[in-house]
């Protein structure tokens, strides 16, 4: 295994913090990065190309270090900070990514600028820095905290949250300082607070997966000494609320030691700040083999309900993440949230000025470096939870450019539908059956948001362009884990996709554009569903047959035989699945009718056939 | 003594002067002038610095003794040599560089903007003055700290190790510490590096069991350009004038609390090595134990009354109280200002 702290600070400093570290964790758990003692002492930087090389230097260095894969990694930075906050008051720290001096301003670089880079780059990553107070704060009691004191900071690494859905609310602070400034004003910030209880990992990394999309700070709960240091009533108090909570029905944590925790009532007396969360989600295979537990549950649920609490019971498994967010009542806030992220996304008339579609160049090296190793992480996914992390990494790149910077901006959308998908396909909770067509609709709406960025001439083709890439790369995924009819859904947007796009081709609308263009629509419509192109082949014949009975078309049978509707109709059925005249014309109108009837039959019965054969062997 | 503060600021939207102001007032009751100048001005004038500064100069009402505050947008190039000639005269004290980054810039500008009079105007000022003096405050503090991480976290090392009763791992611990020590910065030599950050100069460094004076150890620099780094000390001296410092509990205690004393108050700013017990001595000590005796009931010549485990455990203790003393007098700004 890996090394799970990463320790930065001077040779000195960095020597005995890992032969202690080492003492206590028992295995070579510990990696040291040392900077020049100046950094630490708070010694002026004033060139900005130091700082840049710093954060390089710092970056390959932690790069290397979760290249190894640390479950739930450290860095402790010896620097003392005070961490940015949006409650408090006095703040001497500059935490503003965004801050750069040119170097004739002589100006010291606060050092909390380079760390608000390294702690919006680095998601995973909890990080731990040396608190400028030694007595613990009100508000730190928990130790649910980035600083730590240094005489007894050993017990603050002992308990830590997963840090991927901001449970602490560090990157969301920094987040806030861009929020209120003019250029970043577009970056969504997170005010509530949740939890995903589950002892099985996949299950409380996509629920806190999906309500950190739902713009909630998203605690991770997987043993029971998480789920006392945050729903406990005599725990440490918390500096927040919890608003909404996903939960597993039937709980079993590994290093349970309270008993019958899948009786709801008798979990939230365990846990009793479980009571004040509002809005609850059960998750839950619902199964009935323990009636007694199956009927108090049901009537303790209706309980809270009569007191006013939101509660959903989402049965597992399901059919993927829009399917779950749409069980659980979320579906609706979700599409309000992301509708009020594309039209923050607008441009607005005097971004139109060069530069103007562009992210700052800072936010946009730090979102190339997330997509980079969000990428890495596609390419190396082996778990549901390498899916997760690699679509927040993906999704914060997304939030910091905010649709701008348009090119970088859809390589941040693709690679996370790429890793929600992957993720959904790789997960046993999931239903064979995958939502794709929310999907569809949300990557639609995504790519045409950031397409309002690119020159009006090109913005369509772009759009066009972009979709077709991500749905090429998400039907991808889908065919390599026999996600047929998800494959065929997405196949089928494409088809319509590279329709759009032939018609943009220059000289495309030539002669026979009027020909073939119907024709190729009326094809992509008839493979795009089963039971319509079964309507198509008894629709056609029938219909002209019905033609050929007004239109009064002449057949030979013998002598005496009078051609009724009927036998219109009969005819009509064996020229078009006989591929050859059931009785020979003897008319125009009859001659006619039989030439389309067989050239029709030809092309509709030679798809079908090629069609069932494509379903048919894939499946 | 007169104060003049003089206000180098951008011409922009955000960085108005407040209305009444017409370049200039005066404040009677407090003997305080301010003078707001559009940046753009001395650099339209870039090319005589000395008249440039003589000019502004004239603009200053008192010719008592006076105390010049600079604060400025920036030094912006063209004006450097302006500034050079400013923080020459002889009365000029401070020189502050805020910037459009700084936390403090918005709330700084609105109070400006609402300053009724000059009196007020004055008072916003001196505020922000203040604020801008915590961070060489925090700096040393930074420096300060350092200093000593590396003692606190083998101090629990070491510790532990004896409560785990494994004492021989702890005495290689001390044996590598030792070895360290002889080659490079022992913990005395933190602390003598922690008196000159304390009080620079104003120790007879090298004289009467006073080590020599630390040459590795930098200071925040005063003047914005250039000049030389100033102690805690006069750095606090800035902060509450030199009198008041010399009565402030919190400089006291961190005086007693790293074994210094201010040996003549009225006349001379001179410091000395307090003869009670302190830190140092036990620094010092330990620095000299055979590390084959050490363990957790040892006792240390000088200190016969505890066991080395308490004596240690007094060194984790000493390092919180140092960080809490100077937190409280960076705290004091706080304390001001929700006042």
């Amino acid at each position: 295994m890996g090394k799970r702290i990463l320790v930065i600070s001077f040779p000195e400093y960095g020597k005995k913090l890992i032969n202690y570290f080492n003492s206590f964790l028992n295995e070579d758990a510990v990696d040291c990065f040392s900077l020049e003692r100046s950094f630490f002492d708070d010694e002026p930087i004033i060139e900005h190309q130091k700082i840049e090389d710093l954060f390089r230097s710092i970056s390959i260095k932690i790069e290397k270090f979760l290249s190894e894969k640390p479950i739930r990694p450290i860095i402790f930075f010896t620097v003392q900070v005070s961490l940015p906050s949006p409650n408090k008051t006095s703040v001497f720290d500059v935490w503003d990514p965004l801050l750069i001096y040119p170097d004739e301003r002589k100006r010291p670089y606060p050092k909390a600028v380079l760390l608000s880079w390294l702690i919006l780059a680095y998601p995973e990553v909890h990080w731990f820095f040396i608190s400028e107070y030694t007595q613990d704060r009100e508000e730190n009691k928990s130790h649910l905290t980035n600083e730590v004191p240094l005489k007894g900071f050993k017990k603050y690494f002992s308990s830590v949250f997963e840090p991927l859905f901001d449970p602490l609310n560090l990157r969301n602070s920094i987040r806030f300082i861009l929020t209120n400034k003019k250029e970043t004003s577009y970056i969504p910030y997170r005010i509530f607070v949740s939890s995903a209880i589950d002892e099985e990992d996949p299950y409380a990394y996509l629920h806190g997966y999906l309500a950190y999309r739902l713009m909630h700070r998203s605690f991770l709960v997987t043993t029971e000494r998480e789920m006392k240091t945050l729903f406990e009533e005599k725990a440490n108090p918390l500096p927040f609320e919890i608003k909404m909570v996903f939960e597993d029905m039937f709980l079993n944590f590994p290093d349970r030691t309270k008993e019958k925790l899948s009786y709801l009532e008798i979990r939230d007396n365990q846990f009793a700040r479980l009571k004040n969360v509002n809005s609850r989600i059960f998750v839950t295979v619902g199964h009935k083999y323990n009636t007694d537990r199956y009927y108090k549950n049901k009537n303790y649920i209706q309980k809270l309900i009569s007191e006013g609490k939101e509660i959903r019971v989402v049965y597992k498994p399901s059919g993927g993440m829009y399917n779950i967010l749409d069980k659980s009542g979320l579906l609706k806030e979700y599409w309000e949230k992301c509708k009020e992220e594309w039209r923050k996304a607008k441009p607005k008339q005097n971004e139109e000025e060069p530069g103007g579609h562009s992210a700052p160049g800072r936010l946009l090296v730090i979102a190339e470096k997330l997509i980079n190793r969000g990428e890495k992480i596609f390419d190396e996914a082996k778990a549901v939870q390498d899916c997760i992390h690699g679509a927040t990494l993906a999704l914060e790149a997304q939030e910091l450019l905010g649709y701008r910077t348009p090119t970088t901006s859809l390589e941040a959308i693709a690679l996370r539908h790429k890793l929600e998908v992957k993720a959904e396909c790789m997960f046993y909770g999931m239903e064979h059956n995958i939502d794709v067509k929310n999907r569809i609709e949300e990557i639609e709406k995504e790519v045409d948001v950031v397409a309002q960025w690119f020159n009006p001439r090109v913005k369509k083709r772009a759009a066009l362009n972009a979709k077709m890439g991500i749905i090429t790369e998400v039907m991808r995924i889908f065919k390599n884990y026999g996600q047929f009819d998800e494959e065929e859904e997405c196949l089928n947007y494409f088809r319509g996709l590279n329709r759009r796009w032939s018609l943009m081709q220059p000289g495309f609308k030539g002669t026979f554009f009027w020909i073939i263009f119907p024709i190729r629509w009326y094809v992509e419509k008839l493979v795009g569903s089963l039971p319509l192109f079964i309507l198509a082949l008894i629709s056609w014949p029938a219909l002209l047959g019905i033609f050929s009975a007004w239109t009064r078309a002449k057949f030979f049978v013998n002598e005496e035989f009078k051609f009724r509707f009927w036998d219109h109709v009969m005819d009509s059925f064996s020229t078009f699945f006989g591929l050859q005249p059931g009785n020979f014309p003897t008319n125009a109108q009859g001659k006619i009718l039989t030439i389309i009837l067989i050239f029709l039959g030809f092309i509709h019965l030679g798809i079908f056939i090629s069609h069932l054969y494509t379903l048919i062997t894939r499946r | 003594m007169n104060k003049c503060f003089i206000f180098f600021h951008k011409d922009t939207e955000k960085e108005k002067p407040p209305p009444f102001l017409k370049e200039s007032c005066y404040c009677e009751d407090i003997k305080t002038q301010c003078i707001f100048i559009p940046l753009i001005d001395i650099i339209d004038y870039g090319d005589n610095p000395q008249k440039q500064w003589q000019e502004i100069k004239k603009k200053i009402i008192s010719s008592e003794t006076l105390t010049i505050l600079v604060f400025s947008h920036g030094l912006q190039e063209i004006a450097i040599e302006f500034f050079k000639e400013l923080e020459k005269d002889n009365s000029f004290s401070l020189h502050l560089d805020y910037s459009g980054g700084d936390p403090s810039y918005t709330p700084m500008w609105e109070q400006i903007r609402k300053a009724e009079d000059c009196s007020r105007l004055a008072q916003v000022l001196e505020y922000w003055r203040k604020y801008y003096l915590i961070d060489p405050y925090r700096r040393i503090k930074h420096r300060a700290i350092n200093l000593f991480g590396p003692l606190t976290i083998s101090t629990q090392h070491i510790l532990e190790l004896w409560d785990k009763k494994e004492f021989l791992n702890a005495k290689n611990i001390f044996k590598e510490l030792k070895e360290e020590w002889a080659s490079g910065r022992s913990p005395s030599s933190e602390l003598t590096r922690l008196w000159y950050m304390l009080i620079g100069n104003k120790l007879d460094w090298n004289k009467n069991d006073i080590p020599e004076k630390p040459n590795d150890v930098s200071l925040p620099k005063k003047k914005v350009i250039e000049g030389e780094g100033l102690s805690f000390y006069d750095w606090l001296s800035e902060y509450h004038g030199k009198s008041k410092v010399n009565e402030l509990k919190e400089w006291e205690s961190i005086l007693a609390h790293v074994q210094l004393i201010h040996l003549n108050i009225i006349e001379d700013d001179k410091f000395d090595r307090s003869c009670s017990s302190g830190m140092f001595d036990f620094l010092k000590a330990l620095e000299k134990l055979d590390h084959e005796k050490f363990g957790p009931d040892e006792k240390i010549r000088g200190f016969q009354e505890r066991g080395l485990k308490e004596e240690l455990n007094n060194v984790l203790e000493w390092f919180n109280e140092l960080n809490d003393l100077f937190e409280k007098i960076i705290n004091l700004w706080v304390k001001e200002s929700s006042s």
